[in-house]
């Protein structure tokens, strides 16, 4: 025999009851009415909830052929401990995350070969433009950001990536509110219907980035994001001629963390935009199953700057493919106290004036 | 002693003869207005009418003459009437009556100020009503009916004949009454106010111009085009309430200061008023 079926109040949560004098599902909480059936397939649809299936297949990135890396040597720099790949004809050269002199350790050994690369496409010059330009309009930025002696310093990296594709399939539940106002000559009248909506459907991503190097702030790589990889070419050595390269130190099973919670965000967020006529929307539940996933490995490449202000360093940043530029910057308190009182002085003197002119007009 | 008794009596007798024929003729010539406001104006066309005794002697006639001077100044009579109570009139209906029937000229602006419900009316007529607009009205309220609250009903009649002049001053040249510009102090509280406003919107957002590194938290970039697939899409009623909230009324105590309305004796007439 099945148990007695118990149910809770959509409303406020609350255990639920009959009331034979209205024949219907009435709160004893709350006083909503409901019907039988909408109860039960509440209930139903509820019941359905599956959790995430996030399943990967994280195997990236190819043995490197025997003789391929000789011209590879490996940089080390001995205040921070990054560790850096260049060509063997790289001039002197100084860290790209403190600026401190780097110096060669060996060869390039282990690690494994990138599937892809986007070669720069913008040069030094035009890393240097947009810095300029960035730095443009910003009043409250310290002198020693616009030094042009330090600007030289730009270099350009190549970045380890990993390249997550995936097919997603979601069923997400909605709660919903359409609103209904009228009034007569006493009362203004709210009323508020309450719905369960579900879409299921399934989407599609390509080539979620996520960086593989602990060295760069996750935040500034997903800043200059999105790289179109379409430009992207399958790896060769001499694509790393005067540049530099950051190893990867973080692996595909670590990183695909970060891409489960961005596509799951984001099929969230394509699901909701089909919901819509309501007052307000919210996420009741969702369950979102991942499959076909495949994960690959690709150097982007980044221009990089590090500005050292009062003890801390600022990292500029510019997608060396699309010429996206960011960077926090530091505030000049001097300055800014300058501003606000030019400011404030201007103010105070229009508005002072456009009162006496007021009077004088009216 | 006896002497001078006699010549006192003998002035007061002559007095009285000679007075007698006037008072009765003022009384005939009121009869009218005591029917119609149960008050009688000591003297026809009298600038201050204080039957509910609010100002001493002394205070009643510097009021008397400056509200004299001002009346012909401006030829169009302004009144000020206090009495204990309306009756069973409206207090506009009282102020409109008793300026028709006391022979007053026919422009005139009269404050009533009636004790037992604490009520004020300024009843305009001819061209007081365009002088005291609605902008004049709200003056009025401001600075007479405050001091009336205050029971300071000289400074509150006083600054009356000043408004008063200053409304009909304002209509000889042709220019309706406006509220008296933005004082210098005041401009200057809001200058600073503004200018510190309007430095720290700008300083900060100069500051957020610098923040341009933020975690991205979808992966919208990498959504593969035409992907989405939408395979099953359903609404499902769960239930519905309602609220009700009673609608506010706005209740005001001031009356209207816009239109004009007849009065009984078939002059029309403007003006406002309300409590104090």
């Amino acid at each position: 025999m099945a148990g007695l079926q118990e149910y809770k109040c959509p409303c406020c949560g609350g255990a639920i009851a009959f009331d034979s004098s209205i024949q219907k599902m009435k709160c004893p909480y709350c006083d909503t009415e409901f019907e039988m059936e909408t109860l039960a397939s509440y209930d139903e649809q509820l019941n359905n909830e599956k959790p995430d299936e996030l399943s990967w297949d994280t195997t990236a990135g190819t043995e490197w052929l025997t003789g391929e890396t000789d011209g590879m040597r490996v940089y080390v720099c001995k205040s921070c401990g990054g560790e850096i790949v260049g060509d063997e004809n790289m001039a002197a050269t100084s860290c790209p995350f403190c600026n401190n002199p780097v110096v060669v350790m060996g060869n390039f050994t282990g690690g494994l070969k990138p599937d892809l690369v986007i070669p720069f496409k913008l040069d030094k010059e035009a890393a240097k433009a947009a810095l300029y330009k960035h730095l443009e309009g910003k009043r409250l930025v310290p002198k020693v950001f616009k030094d042009q002696k330090h600007i030289d310093e730009i270099k350009g990296l190549y970045v380890p990536f990993w390249l997550f594709d995936t097919d997603a399939e979601a069923d997400i539940n909605y709660r919903g509110t359409r609103v209904r106002t009228w009034s007569d000559s006493r009362y203004r009248y709210t009323e508020t219907s309450h719905y369960l909506i579900n879409r299921a459907g399934s989407i599609a991503f390509d080539a979620v980035s996520v960086d593989g190097s602990s060295k760069m702030p996750d935040d500034l790589m997903e800043s200059i994001e999105p790289y179109d990889l379409s430009q992207a070419v399958d790896f060769q050595t001499a694509y790393l001629a005067g540049y530099l390269a950051d190893k990867y130190d973080v692996g595909a099973s670590e990183s695909v963390e970060r891409a489960n919670q961005r596509i799951k965000t984001s099929t969230e967020q394509v699901f909701a935009s089909t919901v819509q006529g309501y007052a307000s929307v919210r996420t009741e539940s969702s369950s979102i199953k991942l499959y076909n996933g495949t994960a690959k490995y690709a150097l982007y490449p980044v221009w990089l700057l590090n500005t050292k202000w009062e003890d801390n360093i600022y990292t500029f940043a510019m997608n060396g493919q699309t010429g996206k530029f960011v960077g926090d910057l530091p505030m000049d308190k001097k300055a800014r106290n300058k501003w606000f009182l030019l400011i404030a002085l201007i103010g105070a003197a229009v508005v002072f004036g456009g009162a006496m002119l007021f009077n004088l007009l009216s | 002693m006896k002497k001078r008794f006699a010549i006192l009596a003998t002035i007061l007798t002559f007095t009285l003869v000679i007075a007698l024929p006037a008072l009765a003729a003022q009384a005939s010539g009121s009869a009218e207005s005591t029917a119609v406001t149960g008050i009688i104006a000591q003297q026809s066309g009298a600038y201050v009418v204080d039957n509910a005794d609010l100002l001493t002697e002394q205070q009643e006639n510097t009021l008397k003459s400056k509200l004299a001077s001002i009346s012909s100044r401006h030829n169009c009579d302004v009144v000020v009437v206090t009495v204990q109570s309306v009756g069973s009139k409206t207090p506009e209906a009282f102020a409109d009556d008793f300026f028709d029937y006391n022979g007053y000229k026919p422009d005139g602006i009269l404050l009533l100020v009636s004790m037992q419900d604490r009520d004020w009316h300024v009843s305009t007529t001819g061209k007081g009503i365009s002088a005291v607009n609605s902008a004049a009205l709200k003056r009025i309220e401001r600075d007479v009916v405050s001091e009336l609250s205050d029971a300071r009903y000289y400074n509150a009649f006083d600054k009356f004949g000043d408004l008063c002049d200053t409304f009909l001053t304002c209509q000889a040249q042709g220019k309706p009454y406006k509220e008296s510009p933005v004082s210098a102090g005041k401009a200057a509280i809001a200058a600073i106010a503004s200018g510190l406003a309007a430095g720290g919107i700008g300083t900060s957002s100069m500051k957020r111009k610098l923040k341009s590194v933020h975690r991205k938290t979808n992966a919208g970039d990498y959504v593969r085009a035409g992907s989405l697939n939408i395979v099953s899409s359903r609404e499902m009623f769960l239930f519905k309430n309602v609220s009700r909230v009673e609608i506010q009324r706005t209740s005001s105590s001031s009356g209207g200061g816009g239109g004009t309305h007849i009065s009984s004796s078939g002059v029309s007439h403007g003006g406002g008023g309300g409590k104090f």
